[in-house]
């Protein structure tokens, strides 16, 4: 083999190895730029995300910052205190059964009469009343021979510290803030007298109802009885009456 | 001519032993950027589903906010409209109740009203800084004891009957129409509105009349003022319906 031929094939070698260098390196140059791409739209969305998920923590945060301080401000400003001291007058005894329980509702309504600054109010209240029938004035007349009881009782009544308010709604409620006449006094005074006509107004309706009289006397009927045969357990058979008076 | 001979061939011997360092310099760069590439480029291809997703997300919820704002603005609000009104005016929301209803108690024997004690509620009343009063409201604090949870035993052999009572209950009434304002002070500026007053009376109303309950129930002495009262009471009507004066009656109250 001549020395030419050598040098022919040691340069060849040379060159072979240089393209296919080359090649190399422009696919690692080409995959590199390929995922430099990706990693900066990923980096794109990571700050999109970061910056929704701070900008809503942030938000949220002042939000509830502002939040809390207009809070504790305004439960300042409108803290309502009661400081009750409860007086007791008189204690009586009393024997009362109740016979009859009822109920009512009724609608208050004020169309801006009652206060100055011209608020309107509607409340719906409801009540309750009890008949009670007085057994510390019953007499009570017995027959043992013949296992009879008769109760002469007074009628049910229902007397008007009986009736109670149970629940009111406010079903509407406007007010002109602008008013001059509008004010805490106002406001309170408005509710005070519409509480007031509204327990007269249910005492009303139950004392206009005459059928509350009747059954209030069915039921006492039959509870006495029930209760003169309960504290007669010995004694079957036993008839009971009941008179009013 | 010899000497400058010798001297072109050493060139050209130096010329052909420097050109094995590029390759030599190539292989080098390659080794070098595969080594980066794996280190630092390649881990990159592994968050590119992620980012994919992220950017498919993104976009199409962009994509599918504007459509469907303008498909919304056009068609859904008209059409949404028209079914929340028809929804609306269907009057679904309708509660019917009896206003006045009645509780006979025709087979059960009912509640016994033992004492009642009238009670003063001296409030006095502040909503904020902006308004004061002083409150009288009288009501009646009434104990009640349940018949139907008395029991009755009778012993033939020891002609002896024994009742026994529940434990008395307080219900406090306040009368909304026995209410006065003692005094009350206002402040002259910035003094509130209507409706605050409004919801302050009434929220303290139904506040009040509950603590007041719950303090009555707790007074020990009235409660054993009603249950003495509860036993004589109960006492009284049995010697008094009860023909047969050979059999002793006795009424106690139950301990709990």
């Amino acid at each position: 083999m001549s020395s030419r031929t050598i040098s022919s094939k040691k340069n060849g070698g040379w060159i072979a190895w240089t393209i296919i260098l080359l090649l190399l390196l422009c696919a690692i140059v080409i995959a590199s730029i390929y995922v430099v791409r990706y990693s900066i739209a990923n980096g794109v969305s990571t700050a999109k995300e970061s910056f929704s998920s701070s900008f809503d923590a942030a938000k949220n945060e002042t939000y509830s910052q502002y939040h809390d301080m207009a809070f504790q401000y305004s439960e300042a400003e409108h803290h309502v205190s009661n400081d009750v001291t409860i007086t007791i007058r008189a204690v009586k005894e009393k024997s009362a059964l109740e016979v009859l329980r009822i109920s009512d509702v009724v609608y208050i309504i004020d169309d801006g009469e009652e206060t100055k600054s011209g608020t309107t109010s509607w409340l719906k209240v409801s009540g309750t009343g009890v008949f009670t029938v007085n057994l510390s004035a019953a007499e009570y007349v017995v027959d043992n021979e013949r296992h009879y009881v008769l109760v002469r009782v007074p009628r049910p009544e229902l007397d008007s510290s009986n009736i109670s308010i149970d629940n009111f709604e406010v079903l509407y409620f406007s007010e002109n803030t602008w008013s001059s006449s509008n004010s805490v006094k106002s406001g309170e005074d408005l509710a005070r007298n519409q509480l007031s006509e509204a327990k007269q107004n249910i005492q009303e309706d139950f004392e206009a109802n005459e059928q509350y009289s009747k059954l209030a006397e069915a039921s006492a009927t039959s509870m006495l009885a029930a209760l003169i045969r309960g504290i007669n357990p010995d004694v079957e058979d036993l008839e009971v009456e009941v008179e009013f008076y | 001519m010899n000497e400058l001979g010798g001297i072109a061939v050493d060139t050209v011997r130096e010329v052909r032993s420097k050109k094995f360092l590029i390759p030599l310099f190539l292989g080098a760069l390659c080794v070098a950027s595969i080594i980066f590439f794996a280190t630092s480029v390649y881990p990159l291809i592994k968050q590119a589903a992620d980012v994919g997703h992220a950017a498919g997300t993104s976009s199409g919820q962009v994509a599918g906010w504007a459509i469907g704002s303008v498909e919304g603005a056009t068609q859904g609000i008209p059409e949404g409209y028209q079914e929340g009104m028809e929804e609306g005016l269907s009057a679904k929301d309708t509660v019917v109740e009896i206003a006045n209803t009645i509780e006979t108690n025709v087979k059960g024997l009912g509640r016994l009203e033992v004492l009642v004690a009238n009670v003063d509620l001296t409030t006095y009343h502040e909503v904020g800084k902006k308004y004061g009063a002083l409150y009288l409201t009288r009501g009646s604090a009434v104990f009640t004891i349940d018949l139907n949870e008395a029991s009755v035993a009778y012993n033939e052999s020891e002609n002896l009957i024994t009742i026994v009572l529940p434990r008395p209950q307080v219900e406090v009434k306040i009368d909304p129409t026995e209410t006065d304002k003692i005094a009350e002070w206002e402040r002259r500026f910035f003094n509130g509105t209507d409706g605050e007053g409004f919801q302050a009376y009434l929220n303290s109303f139904k506040t009040f009349s509950g603590k007041a309950e719950d303090t009555i129930a707790n007074y020990q002495t009235l409660l054993d003022l009603a249950s003495s009262s509860a036993i004589k009471q109960v006492e009284e009507i049995a010697k008094a319906a009860r023909g047969n004066t050979n059999i002793v009656v006795t009424v106690s109250m139950r301990s709990n």
